[in-house]
């Protein structure tokens, strides 16, 4: 989060947590799909992490694995955006236009801590 | 094809990636399991340290070839079809942990083509959901 705007999310609290499970191979235009949906979020939301799986599978029932042949070159990924709801429901259509296949659920969580590493001295209130 | 949206459960089981489940590793056959049962998905995280009720920390080494990593399946469906296969997860997993929470799910499709994608939310949301919140917390 160090390059991205620098906006007073205040984040702490009862937020929402979204997870969008698509595959690696899946695209946007040029780009592979996590990093177009990275890069939306980064505008404006508090912050992403995609996360690269081993095995899974989805609504067409095929099976991704890294154990196996071609399906190794699509395995799972999982991008997850926490921040506050309305926030998320803004982002959500510009996700339907993206994204062909997948998965986004939305679950509560409880922010803990938001905080920018340099913060850290000031004290755990800070965030 | 699941009519999925709405409440539903998500279950993460955390295990051990030398773990195993009759010559094979235990977390292909609960893959397997899971796609047999006719789950709406699966996927499979491989974490990169942790412990677990034996408090022993599993740690990857550029030294070993094989250590015990921590492994999470995870799995979005009803709650009925969750506690279905809990059964036959408890036969299969020698020492873990499983746990259910609640999540709306927002979008579920194979591949919609691009053309089709309306951009007007809510995509496809139906179900139980009563936006904006969660429930009440602690519910």
């Amino acid at each position: 989060m160090t390059t991205a705007p620098a906006i007073q999310h205040g984040l702490r609290g009862e937020r929402t947590l979204m997870r969008i499970h698509i595959g690696e191979s899946d695209r946007f235009g040029a780009r592979p799909l996590y990093r177009a949906i990275v890069d939306c979020l980064r505008r404006g939301l508090a912050g992403a992490t995609a996360t690269q799986c081993i095995a899974g599978f989805g609504a067409t029932g095929a099976m991704h694995s890294g154990m196996s042949d071609i399906s190794a070159l699509d395995l799972p990924v999982v991008v997850e955006c926490v921040d506050a709801e309305e926030r998320l429901q803004a982002v959500l259509p510009e996700l339907d236009g993206m994204i062909g296949g997948g998965l986004i659920t939305l679950e509560r969580a409880a922010v803990i801590l938001y905080r920018e590493g340099a913060m850290r001295s000031a004290g755990a209130d800070e965030s | 094809m699941h009519g999925f949206k709405g409440e539903r459960t998500l279950m993460q089981i955390h295990i051990g990636s030398d773990d195993r489940w009759r010559d094979r590793p235990l977390h292909e056959a609960i893959l397997e399991l899971l796609r047999r049962e006719h789950c709406a998905g699966a996927t499979v995280f491989r974490g990169i340290a942790g412990f677990g009720a034996s408090a022993r920390v599993h740690q990857g080494s550029l030294f070993r070839l094989s250590s015990d990593l921590p492994i999470v399946v995870e799995c979005v469906d009803t709650d009925e079809r969750i506690e279905g296969v809990l059964p036959k997860l408890d036969e299969m997993l020698g020492g873990g942990l499983i746990t259910l929470e609640k999540v709306r799910v927002i979008m579920y499709r194979e591949d919609l083509a691009e053309a089709e994608r309306t951009g007007n939310w809510p995509i496809d949301q139906g179900g139980t959901v009563q936006p904006p919140g969660l429930g009440a917390p602690g519910e």
